[in-house]
């Protein structure tokens, strides 16, 4: 086991979107990324070519729902570098259209990735943070979680009960120094977002006071925030980044 | 006394001594909740740095951690899932 001294950070679902950006954030700033997706992306593909050795990032192809998997991958990273410092729970899947219309293996698909893989993944980093006392878990929710919008209902319940678990969470590990926030964004440049008609994006910034959608950078900058050092006396929190939308 | 045990009483000394600097040593006959005072949230510690050190977790499957009395008792669920993963490993 490798005990260095770079920071080590666990991002569910790096291969595109907010987590790319995560990942290209804290690796620029020196970190040690381990991530995972269901398939590589040509952003995966580069990193992987300039990191060879595996070093200072890895990543492996699994599924967030597999939760032997995706214990096998902490634990190799865990025995690799010695230390877990941050968990970023980014994966998840949409689940679009009215309840009543959808199948039941679609509800349990979001289920199963957006609040079970991310429990299961806390579960299993939050065990290599206690070894050392120390760590914060940041839980990527939604605005859905805070506002009721119709097509969106499995979704929202979703990234609602991860505000559920940050809270109970904080309190049950914030005596072992581990820290656990939400990080709830409105709508922000992505595949999520992409499927929506220019009329709808229109009116969301409408809607927004600071007048526009939000980018995945100003997504990171409030991880980033809450990760560091900066916010040790935050925990148990959700920040909503949403230019205001929902106030 | 084989590296198990070794390495569950090194490990229960370093979670207890930050509870309670003045224990100087473990044995297998004292009770982990009584005599040590270890708490649901030292229990996830040690087992946590257990799975770490010795790549097994006898708790995620086999016998239940409210059942571990002593320190006795910790080390020989830990030898019973050493075992476990040598067989499984064998088959």
């Amino acid at each position: 086991m490798e005990n260095g001294t770079q920071p080590v950070v666990v991002i569910s679902g790096g291969s595109r979107g907010l987590g790319q950006a995560l990942v290209s954030d804290f690796l620029a700033r020196g970190h040690v990324v381990a991530t995972f997706s269901r398939e590589p992306t040509p952003f995966i593909e580069s990193l992987r070519r300039d990191h060879a050795d595996e070093a200072s990032f890895f990543w492996e192809r699994l599924d967030g729902a597999d939760h032997e998997c995706v214990k096998k991958f902490v634990l190799a990273v865990a025995r690799r570098h010695g230390r877990i410092d941050v968990l970023v729970n980014n994966a998840a899947t949409g689940a679009d259209g009215l309840l009543t219309l959808m199948r039941p293996e679609e509800i349990h698909r979001a289920i199963a990735v957006n609040l079970e893989g991310a429990v299961h993944l806390i579960h299993a980093c939050a065990r290599v943070m206690l070894t050392r006392e120390e760590g914060s878990i940041v839980n990527v929710s939604s605005v859905n979680a805070l506002r009721g919008h119709s097509g969106v209902s499995i979704y929202s319940a979703t990234k609602a009960a991860l505000d559920g678990l940050t809270r109970s969470l904080a309190r049950e590990l914030g005596p072992q120094g581990i820290r656990v926030n939400s990080v709830a964004p409105g709508y922000f440049d992505s595949d999520m977002v992409s499927a929506l008609t220019q009329e709808q994006r229109q009116r969301i910034v409408r809607r927004t006071p600071l007048g526009r959608l939000a980018t995945s950078q100003d997504i990171v900058a409030v991880i980033r925030f809450l990760t560091s050092a900066e916010a040790r006396f935050i925990t148990g929190q959700t920040l909503v980044v949403d230019g205001g939308l929902t106030c | 006394m084989d590296h198990i045990e070794e390495k569950v009483h090194e490990v229960v000394l370093r979670v207890c001594r930050q509870r309670t600097p003045a224990i100087s040593k473990i044995d297998n006959g004292q009770r982990l909740t009584g005599e040590l005072g270890l708490a649901s949230l030292d229990f996830a510690r040690i087992i946590a740095i257990l799975e770490m050190d010795l790549g097994t977790d006898p708790f995620s499957c086999q016998s239940p951690i409210t059942g571990m009395r002593t320190v006795g008792d910790l080390c020989d669920a830990y030898r019973k899932a050493a075992n476990t993963t040598v067989d499984a490993a064998r088959e």
